[in-house]
């Protein structure tokens, strides 16, 4: 079987600074992979423990540093990485880099039976790319998955949790699911892993190798952009009290 | 300039979060006309007491998509929705933020080659363009986003707008459409099972009057269970940090904020947290926030209207002792 794991490098949305006009110092900002991308690397080591014989081809799309979360995953689990990387993509909001990732897939990488993905990045928070990607490649797909519960050559079972409710849910291949949780605990690469993830091939991609073209692409194709970003300020005029005495009197509202 | 409200079904029922963004669309919308589309499954029926709320709380015209003639299957709904906008061509779309919401409205703008914003918090209309304004960066930067196609969508966040009550004098529009299946995706995905899940599985923060909330503060899982037991005594709904959850100190359930629940009832109260953006923004929609931590400093009191500078367990093991009620 034939899977790909989409991954993604973001800021660690912890170490935030800000300037003194309010501006986010992006520079010396510590990268990190985003963490729902560990569940969807934990997904993909269950589907080849269980099928030993599964290619996992792991594609990250970002700067060029981003070879940095694509070697780490590489580490825990896959067998060769893909970076997709240029200049052209600076901007890409969620659907254009859904599109970026769909040229990659069909006119590069090929097709595959599973795809999957984390449900969110931690820094944008819009689950919205996973959808679009399933669309772009007319394939079915299955959002908040929390478990793989089974899995074979011809069919995938799922625990997908949304608000309304826990469904289980019986799928057939190309399917995109997108793991919002992981039942388990995630693994932590070991030396031996560091040096098999090593000698595992990563090529670089750009807008070229893929077809897509400049005018498709990055911030000029993408039809939405920042007006203006902001400091958020939540404040009240706090009243401090002396007493849990006049605290609790405070409570009753 | 129309704009189409996605009026998102709850267990067959109409919830206050589909009338909260009917009446948010009216209130932007300078007078214009706003729209819904109800995909009507088995079981549901749209009666007059229904009608005349939608009525009142903004609704101009309501398309009604009857899909009991099949088997309605959740997932269809993108593609029938795509294919009313092509026929009616609004200017502005916009669901709630559901994990209904978020799984439809990506499907839509893709198939629309259009823009759409996640999770706003304000929407505002500036010379007929919407402008969406969401928390990103682990809520710690606000970003309004702009569009250059149409329509333009945003999933809005459950209770960033109050339903409120128009007057008209006519009754609401409605228009039933033909069920198109057109072309989906149905044929390899089988829902084997779904149950609601258990009560316990879920917490409803959306009608909670009190919320006490605890953070590192408490510092181990024991002040968990009593905090659970204060609010057990009191009828109030216990809430957590993101941190708190991370170091296994309570459920994840139990976790507001940004990747967690949202929630503004009548009286917050937060116990030993140092108020992270990431939880301030699914609590500070609050009517009155109290919190209490030991450090004079810490960011939480910047959104609190009621501070106490002391050791959080203290207070609770107070509280516990005390015979307190909220008078709700």
């Amino acid at each position: 079987m034939k899977i790909l794991l989409c991954i993604k490098q973001i800021p660690d949305t912890n170490d935030v600074r800000w300037s003194k006009d309010n501006n986010i110092i992006r520079d010396g900002v510590i990268s990190v992979i985003n963490p729902y991308d560990l569940y969807g690397i934990m997904a993909s080591k269950t589907v080849k423990e269980k099928l030993p014989q599964s290619k996992v081809t792991i594609l990250t799309m970002g700067p060029q540093n981003s070879i940095e979360s694509l070697r780490y995953a590489l580490n825990m689990t896959g067998d060769e990485g893909y970076l997709l990387t240029d200049r052209f993509f600076v901007g890409s909001d969620t659907l254009i880099t859904a599109k970026t990732l769909s040229y990659a897939i069909k006119n590069v990488l090929g097709d595959f039976d599973l795809i999957i993905t984390g449900q969110f990045a931690s820094d944008g928070d819009t689950a919205q790319t996973p959808y679009c990607l399933a669309n772009l490649l007319n394939i079915a797909n299955v959002g908040y998955v929390h478990k793989i519960d089974d899995v074979n050559e011809n069919r995938i079972s799922l625990t997908s949790i949304k608000d309304d409710g826990v469904y289980k849910i019986k799928a057939k291949y190309p399917l995109l699911i997108s793991m919002a949780n992981f039942e388990g605990e995630i693994y932590k690469p070991k030396i031996k892993d560091y040096i098999m993830g090593a000698n595992k091939k990563i090529t670089t991609i750009n807008a070229n190798d893929i077809l897509l073209n400049q005018e498709e692409s990055g911030l000029r194709a993408s039809p939405t952009y920042v007006k203006k970003a902001y400091r958020p300020l939540h404040e009240r005029n706090c009243k401090f009290v002396n007493s849990i005495y006049d605290l609790i009197e405070e409570m009753k509202v | 300039m129309e704009i189409l409200v996605y009026v998102e079904l709850n267990k067959n029922e109409i919830p206050d979060y589909s009338y909260d963004l009917i009446s948010y669309a009216k209130e932007i919308s300078n007078g214009n006309r706003v729209l819904g589309v109800l995909l009507q499954p088995d079981g549901f029926f749209l009666d007059e007491d229904k009608k005349k709320n939608l009525r009142k709380y903004g609704l101009d015209k309501l398309y009604l998509i009857n899909t009991n003639r099949v088997y309605f299957d959740k997932r269809v709904e993108p593609f029938l929705i795509v294919d009313l906008i092509k026929k009616i061509d609004v200017d502005i779309f916009i669901l709630t933020s559901t994990s209904n919401g978020r799984e439809i409205a990506p499907v839509v703008a893709s198939c629309l080659n259009t823009g759409l914003t996640a999770d706003c918090t304000k929407l505002e209309i500036e010379d007929s363009k919407l402008i969406s304004t969401r928390p990103t960066f682990g809520g710690k930067l606000m970003a309004s986003i702009m569009y250059k196609k149409r329509p333009e969508m945003a999933t809005v966040r459950k209770n960033s707008f109050k339903k409120k009550e128009f007057n008209f004098d006519n009754n609401l529009e409605i228009e039933f459409l033909e069920f198109n299946l057109g072309d989906c995706r149905l044929n390899s995905l089988e829902i084997i099972d779904y149950h609601e899940g258990l009560k316990e599985d879920f917490i409803n923060y959306q009608n909670a009057k009190v919320v006490l909330a605890g953070g590192m503060g408490l510092k181990n899982k024991e002040n968990f269970e009593k905090l659970k037991l204060l609010a057990k005594k009191t009828g109030a709904i216990v809430g957590a940090t993101r941190k708190a959850v991370d170091r296994g100190l309570i459920e994840r359930k139990y976790q507001i904020g940004q990747t967690g629940s949202s929630t503004s009832p009548l009286l917050y109260v937060g116990f030993g947290i140092s108020g992270a953006i990431h939880h301030i923004v699914g609590m500070e929609n609050s009517k009155k926030i109290i919190a209490i931590n030991t450090d004079k400093n810490a960011p939480v009191f910047k959104s609190a209207d009621i501070g106490l500078v002391e050791d959080a367990i203290f207070v609770l093991d107070k509280m516990l002792d005390s015979n307190i009620s909220f008078n709700i």
